[in-house]
């Protein structure tokens, strides 16, 4: 198959996808309780009043017009206004998708800093102490709940040790200058030590959390390939040849493991810059999984739409990215 | 089994259990995983009542309460027992909820496969696009927290995994001789599916199925937590955690901490339980 129809092919699928997402989800927050007119102009508003800003906001209308008017509104980038910042949707996102964004990818940068290490070392060597710890780890790190781990993390570093700063937002020092909305960069952009080192802090706790309970599932697939592929044929005649371990592990196992891992890392890497609501809830981050259940508690349609479909696109662009990639990488794929 | 068993088959019988028990006792899986469901069947009648005040609020683990008693006064030990009850069965009933739709489903895919086939895989690659917890929040939110919704919101999420689990297990089974031979036979489709499919995987959905009562738990504890689970007071773990999270970090560890572990407790014991089931299909219990 030629690559721009395998490409074509996916986005089709994407967008159907992309749709079916956000059909679900508006039939569902068009269900939550109360009337956003109300939260608008307020309960001691007169009735003429709120049926302006019903109308105003199209409620009055049948759910199927409701939804392509905001099929409408989405084809020309507008998400919608949400009524509890008072801020267009777009605007409250891009204030708060770097802070996902940056957690995001540290914590996806820890979790692969150990779980593929710990996972092909624990294949190598069966039974052995970095064996069980693997599995150890990785079991604890697939059923502690996010949010408890979390708590502990704050009991133990910030309660008792006291080295972690409490978990009060993105920093505690100054904002940095605003160019890429990360803070850490924005700080090492500016050459601001101290801001750098005060938005970094309240990082780590959040990070770490993720790390360990995205990393876990990575250390079995780790594993599971890599176990897979030394006992593979390939493996077997590089070793009847005489090739040094070293080299068998690093030049002719390792890239076949490296193609499903990254899989598994980038399907990780979506689900963590949709919002990881737990995290940022537990240490009052203000990202996008903050803001949807923020937002849910309240009534607010427009964010949680737009939270879900953000998610939903994160997680399907990072998917489709990795299948082409695969596609020109491996030949395999390609029938 | 007639009336005059040969004292022959009664020992076997008989050694049959006792291997069985004996394996129980020597795997931590099965072994822990009979305790909590013992704790959850039998625990309630024995500890004090989850919503009484028993006197002292945020009073410490002591030898009087063994996990201390929270803000209301009430007895931490007590609702964490009380909670072991309603979490399993809301996992339970849920996951099993999800395996009876989703399997069906996934092997009817697999065996008629073309447009319905297609038709499902669009659908479940779309649930698997969604954000499982905001979709579980969002339809909390619109129809209102209660039991039974809660489990019809977990089993959801859950029905995709058993409908691609299945599709996957019985794609390769709908060539094979044997369902070739049943459609000579004359079979219908209910028929093959139910006889001679299904059974051939039920055991990776098995396996499988210990993982989504540990999933179910951990969606509904994180609901609960984040406030749009059980409706207080009721004792439930992720909401009991929730319940600390205020104290957690000026002393009062307890409250959180060992509904926590609870969690933590039961959903490993479920996961490990899923590799032994797994690691045990050639063999062990029940070998044939």
């Amino acid at each position: 198959m030629h690559l721009a129809v395998y490409v074509l092919r996916r986005l089709a699928y994407m967008l159907v996808a992309l749709f079916g997402v956000s059909l679900v989800a508006f039939v569902v927050t068009r269900l939550l309780p109360g009337n956003p007119a109300y939260m608008i102009v307020g309960v001691m508003a007169d009735e003429s009043t709120v049926i302006a800003v019903t109308e105003r906001l199209g409620l009055n209308l049948p759910i199927h017009e409701q939804y392509f008017r905001y099929i409408q509104q989405l084809a020309s980038g507008d998400l919608g206004d949400s009524w509890r910042t008072r801020n267009p949707v777009t605007t409250d996102i891009g204030a708060r998708w770097p802070a996902t964004i940056e957690l995001g990818s540290a914590a996806l940068v820890l979790a692969l800093a150990w779980s593929i290490p710990l996972g092909i070392v624990s294949a190598l060597r069966r039974r052995s102490f970095s064996d069980r710890l693997a599995n150890a780890l990785s079991g604890f790190g697939v059923s502690i709940p996010e949010f408890f781990l979390g708590m502990i993390l704050l009991l133990v570093f910030f309660a008792t040790l006291e080295w972690a700063p409490p978990a009060l937002g993105r920093t505690l020092g100054d904002v940095p200058p605003h160019t890429t909305g990360f803070y850490t960069v924005d700080a090492i952009l500016a050459g601001d030590w101290e801001a750098f080192k005060a938005a970094a802090v309240q990082m780590i706790l959040p990070a770490v959390t993720l790390a360990v309970t995205v990393g876990a599932p990575m250390v079995r697939v780790t594993r599971g390939f890599m176990r897979e592929t030394m006992a593979s044929h390939h493996i077997r005649s590089a070793r009847a040849l005489g090739v040094p371990e070293r080299s068998i592990v690093l030049r002719h196992a390792l890239p076949n493991v490296l193609l499903p891992v990254s899989t598994m890392g980038a399907i990780m890497y979506g689900y963590l810059l949709g919002g990881t609501v737990l995290v940022e809830f537990v240490f009052a981050r203000p990202g996008i999984g903050k803001y949807a259940i923020d937002s849910i508690s309240e009534s607010d349609f427009a964010p949680v739409l737009a939270a879900v479909l953000l998610s939903a696109l994160s997680y399907l662009l990072v998917y489709l990215i990795m299948d082409i990639l695969h596609f020109v990488i491996d030949p395999r794929t390609r029938t | 089994m007639t009336a005059g068993t040969s004292p022959d088959h009664r020992t076997r019988t008989r050694s049959r259990l006792g291997r069985v028990a004996r394996q129980v006792l020597r795997t931590p899986a099965y072994l822990s995983i009979a305790i909590i469901v013992l704790v959850a069947l039998v625990g309630p009648f024995l500890v004090r009542d989850p919503l009484g005040f028993h006197g002292g609020t945020l009073t410490a683990p002591s030898a009087e309460f063994w996990f201390g008693t929270d803000q209301f006064g009430r007895d931490i030990f007590a609702r964490v027992v009380h909670a072991a009850r309603l979490d399993l069965w809301v996992g339970l009933i849920a996951a099993a909820l999800a395996v009876v739709v989703g399997m069906p489903l996934g092997a009817l895919g697999a065996y008629r496969g073309g447009a319905f086939d297609a038709l499902l895989l669009r659908v479940s690659e779309s649930f698997q696009a969604f954000p499982t917890l905001l979709l579980a929040l969002g339809i909390v939110a619109a129809l209102g927290p209660s039991i039974p919704i809660l489990i019809m919101v977990i089993a959801m999420v859950n029905v995709p995994v058993y409908l691609r689990l299945t599709r996957s297990a019985v794609k390769p089974l709908v060539d094979s001789d044997f369902v070739l031979a049943a459609r000579c036979a004359g079979k219908s489709q209910a028929t093959i599916l139910r006889r001679h499919i299904l059974p051939n995987v039920s055991e990776i959905v098995f396996a499988q199925f210990s993982v989504n009562v540990a999933w179910a738990i951990q969606i509904l504890a994180a609901l609960s937590f984040v406030g749009l689970g059980v409706k207080l007071p009721t004792a439930e773990w992720g909401a009991m955690v929730r319940d600390g999270i205020d104290y957690m970090y000026y002393g009062q560890w307890w409250i959180s901490l060992f509904p926590g572990l609870a969690i933590l407790a039961t959903v490993l014991t479920l996961n490990y339980l899923s590799d032994e089931i797994r690691h045990g299909q050639r063999g062990s219990i029940g070998s044939r």
